[in-house]
């Protein structure tokens, strides 16, 4: 304790002090000390010293109780705000994954991140090997017994086992117990919808590399670490997505056909609720797919679309105001220009109203109304329904119209009844969404757009004409060349569409037929299309041999739109109705206006008013 | 007084350095445990993620028409199936709507619906209401007056495998 020892007080240091120099120098002075010289200076030296490092210290106790107060009251900046063992990643929703999942407008998965096990083994420390393999083989039943045991007594220090097990296989594995067997965990891409939907979503390689559709797209979206666990929604609806698929399936089946595709698209938000495109491939093994299968139809093929583009020849002339509704052409003989020979395929040989012409599909007509147009307005109104643009989607697979090289009296003939212009049924269908929904082209998306939220679009086409397309599509369906697409308490108008397709001289084939029905339902309060094309069609005997359009595309749309609008809450309609049919009544020239109020005859006695829920649609 | 000082100082330091090092170790303690937190968390994240995937696999709506129409003998809903509230009649033992309140346009029974007049909503219950849901299995019941043993035999067949758990379809590989 001699540091604590107390010193005595009031006791002056003992110094022995000098004798003065000179005691006349100090008269009656008592004795003090006074140093000069050398001495004086190194006392004054160490005195400085001293106080320069009592400052020093002074002021690194004074920084040490700065910091003390900084960290425990102010608390520093450097201090960590959580503590070491929190991971703030796993804050998110879901799981970490690698790979966001994607799924449907209801939330139906159909990508996603699954970690899965493969199992390896080091076989130094497996003890028995035959042993091992028989009881292993029970777990996994797949694997040959001899192989395995031959692995496990191999002697090296890693092999593997099996990739891939589902987790009731690494339950199974685990509690065998067996020493030596080690799992190794990655995460792998799942698609649990199989084909459905495969065109859209696309598929990963196997580093987990979007490599098609929306996998690709947004790949980087997908990957993005800050987002781990949200989900990429989509437009789609996988319930409409699988009608779709079915009917279509059927239908090809049926007519023995090479292919086909359906899209469904809300025509006031220009999402797509459905993208079939057949034949169609399981996105777990795209390397065994053929192109064929690979090939979206929908957005990455162009085809001349035949009669269905006569809706936008039609809603272009009334635009224009080339031609009244109750208007027409002479179509009784064939046009004969440079070495084209135009025909009808319903033949009528006498004038035809504009009303006529669209529901016959009379290639005549069509093409006199558009010369009446003229190729620089036809050209600016294509351009204007985004017929002659790559269109803008959210997959990689888009393809690009093919545009005549020159564009005169000829092509604007041959476009107004849909060849020479090819499209693809992607634009078609975002075309005929603007011509019905009161003349707004709304950009078509894969992508949910967030409810409440005005879709982007602009005008192209005047009200008053998009209501009498309506009517005029209807009216095809009621009586013209699409009466199989009528679908029983919905009022579907579309518009048929049967072209040959292009050989490999140049010229067209006349069996390979290509055929598109496009459709809006239900027509006195249009919400949706839907298009199907059926690619090359055999005629069969209940259909006479016809493979038209008419004959098949049509009723596969009838009945996809029988099966979908329950599911899309579309309230059913008595469409025979006099007060229906009044609504949608469009005048003929030459023939008599019908009595509304009688009953039709083939009338069915439906059992439903919905007035209430129409008016509430309406409102949406 | 200076002695008390120091020894004041003394124990103060031993008492801080005591809680000091309690502190340090609970935080230890505490992260440990907010870690195994974490991983149990993590893990049954993973979990949910599967079972989602298999939800979504199993309700695929192929797999799901399929079941539905060899099993449950349904088939898709038609616009017949669907009736809106407004049109359903009154039923006819609580009396003639004209006895209890002036309502007409309801009466007359067979008017084909759209020619009425819009319906009023009735300010008293409907009685026995029966709107077939537009439900997302698109699928609504057909009375089904036969329920064979062999039909049942077949539920308890699919039931059966879907407990053992026939795990082909995972597409792990």
């Amino acid at each position: 304790m001699g540091l604590f020892r107390r010193t005595p007080k009031n006791q002056p240091p003992k110094l022995k002090p000098r004798p003065p120099c000179t005691p006349a120098d100090m008269p009656g002075s008592p004795a003090m000390v006074r140093l000069e010289g050398a001495a004086k200076q190194a006392l004054d030296a160490s005195r400085g010293r001293l106080v320069i490092g009592i400052g020093l210290f002074s002021l690194a106790f004074l920084l040490l109780g700065g910091r003390l107060v900084e960290l425990t009251v102010l608390r520093g900046a450097s201090e960590p705000a959580v503590a070491r063992g929190f991971n703030p990643e796993l804050g998110a929703k879901t799981a970490l994954m690698e790979r966001q999942p994607i799924v449907d407008r209801n939330g139906q998965i159909l990508a996603t991140n699954l970690k899965i096990a493969s199992l390896y083994a080091d076989p130094r420390k497996v003890q028995n090997p035959a042993g091992a393999a028989t009881r292993l083989v029970q777990a996994l039943p797949e694997l040959p017994v001899g192989e395995v045991q031959a692995k496990l007594a191999s002697g090296k220090s890693f092999v593997w086992l099996k990739r891939g097990l589902t987790p009731r296989e690494q339950y199974e594995v685990n509690r065998l117990g067996i020493p030596g067997l080690y799992f190794h965990n990655e995460q792998r891409r799942i698609y649990p919808q199989g084909a459905l939907g495969v065109h859209v979503v696309g598929y990963t390689d196997i580093d987990g590399k979007g490599i098609s559709g929306i996998e690709q797209h947004f790949d980087e979206q997908l990957k993005d670490p800050t987002r781990t666990g949200d989900p990429l929604e989509l437009s789609i609806d996988l319930r409409v997505q699988h009608v779709m698929r079915d009917e279509v399936a059927k239908t090809i089946e049926y007519f023995n056909a090479i292919g086909g595709g359906g899209i469904v698209m809300d025509i006031y938000t220009g999402e797509i609720i459905s993208l079939v495109s057949l034949p169609d491939f399981d996105p777990a093994e795209p390397g065994t797919a053929s192109k064929e299968s690979r090939f979206n139809r929908i957005t990455l093929g162009v085809y001349e679309m035949g009669s269905t583009m006569k809706t936008l020849n039609t809603a272009m002339a009334l635009d224009y105001g080339s031609v009244k509704l109750s208007g027409g052409y002479d179509a009784s003989r064939p046009i004969q220009i440079s070495r084209f020979t135009i025909k009808d395929d319903h033949p009528k040989n006498r004038w035809l109203s504009v009303p006529e012409i669209f529901m016959y599909s009379s290639n005549i007509g069509s093409a006199k109304m558009a010369v009446d147009v003229g190729p620089e307005r036809q050209r600016e109104f294509m351009q204007r329904m985004g017929m002659l643009n790559k269109p803008a989607l959210e997959l990689p697979e888009i393809g690009a119209p093919l545009i005549p090289r020159q564009w005169k009296t000829v092509e604007t003939m041959t476009i107004s009844f849909g060849h020479g212009l090819s499209v693809t049924p992607l634009q078609l269908a975002t075309a005929t969404s603007a011509i019905i929904n009161g003349g707004v082209l709304h950009p078509p998306t894969l992508i949910k757009r967030p409810q409440g939220m005005p879709a982007p679009g602009r005008q192209v086409l005047r009200r008053e004409v998009s209501d009498v397309m309506r009517k005029l599509m209807l009216l095809v369906v009621d009586e013209g060349t699409g009466k199989k697409a009528a679908a029983e308490g919905y009022l579907v108008g579309g518009k048929t569409g049967t072209s040959e397709k292009v050989n490999d001289r140049g010229g067209y084939n006349k069996k390979a037929l290509f055929n598109t029905f496009v459709a809006g339902f239900p027509m006195n309060n249009p919400r949706y299309v839907v298009q199907i094309m059926i690619d090359e069609p055999k005629g069969q005997k209940s259909t006479y041999g016809f493979a038209t359009a008419g004959w098949t595309a049509a009723p596969t749309v009838g009945r996809v739109i029988n099966r979908i609008a329950p599911m899309l809450g579309v309230p059913p309609v008595d469409e025979n109705s006099p007060a229906m049919r009044q609504a949608m009544y469009v005048p003929i020239p030459g023939q008599p206006m019908p009595n509304f109020s009688a009953p039709v005859a083939n009338a069915v006695p439906a059992n439903v008013t919905v007035k209430t829920q129409e008016k509430k649609l309406a409102s949406q | 007084m200076s002695r008390g000082l120091s020894l004041i100082a003394l124990l103060l330091l031993a008492v801080v350095s005591f809680g000091l090092y309690q502190l340090s170790y609970e935080v230890q303690r505490l992260e440990e445990e907010l870690i195994e937190l974490n991983r149990a968390l993590s893990q049954e994240r993973e979990t949910i993620g599967v079972l989602q995937a298999e939800w979504s696999y199993l309700s695929r709506p192929d797999y799901l028409q399929d079941k539905a129409q060899r099993l449950l003998e349904m088939r898709s809903t038609t616009a017949k199936d669907i009736v809106a509230i407004e049109a359903l009649p009154w039923r006819q033992d609580r009396g003639t709507p004209n006895s209890q309140q002036p309502a007409p346009a309801v009466t007359a029974p067979a008017l084909p619906p759209m020619a009425a007049a819009p319906v009023p909503v009735p300010a008293q219950p409907v009685a026995a209401v029966t709107a077939a849901p537009a439900s997302s299995m698109q699928v609504a019941a057909k009375p089904a007056a036969e329920a064979p043993a062999a039909f049942d035999a077949e539920v308890a067949a699919v039931l059966g495998a879907m407990q053992r758990g026939n795990d082909k379809p995972r597409r792990a590989q």
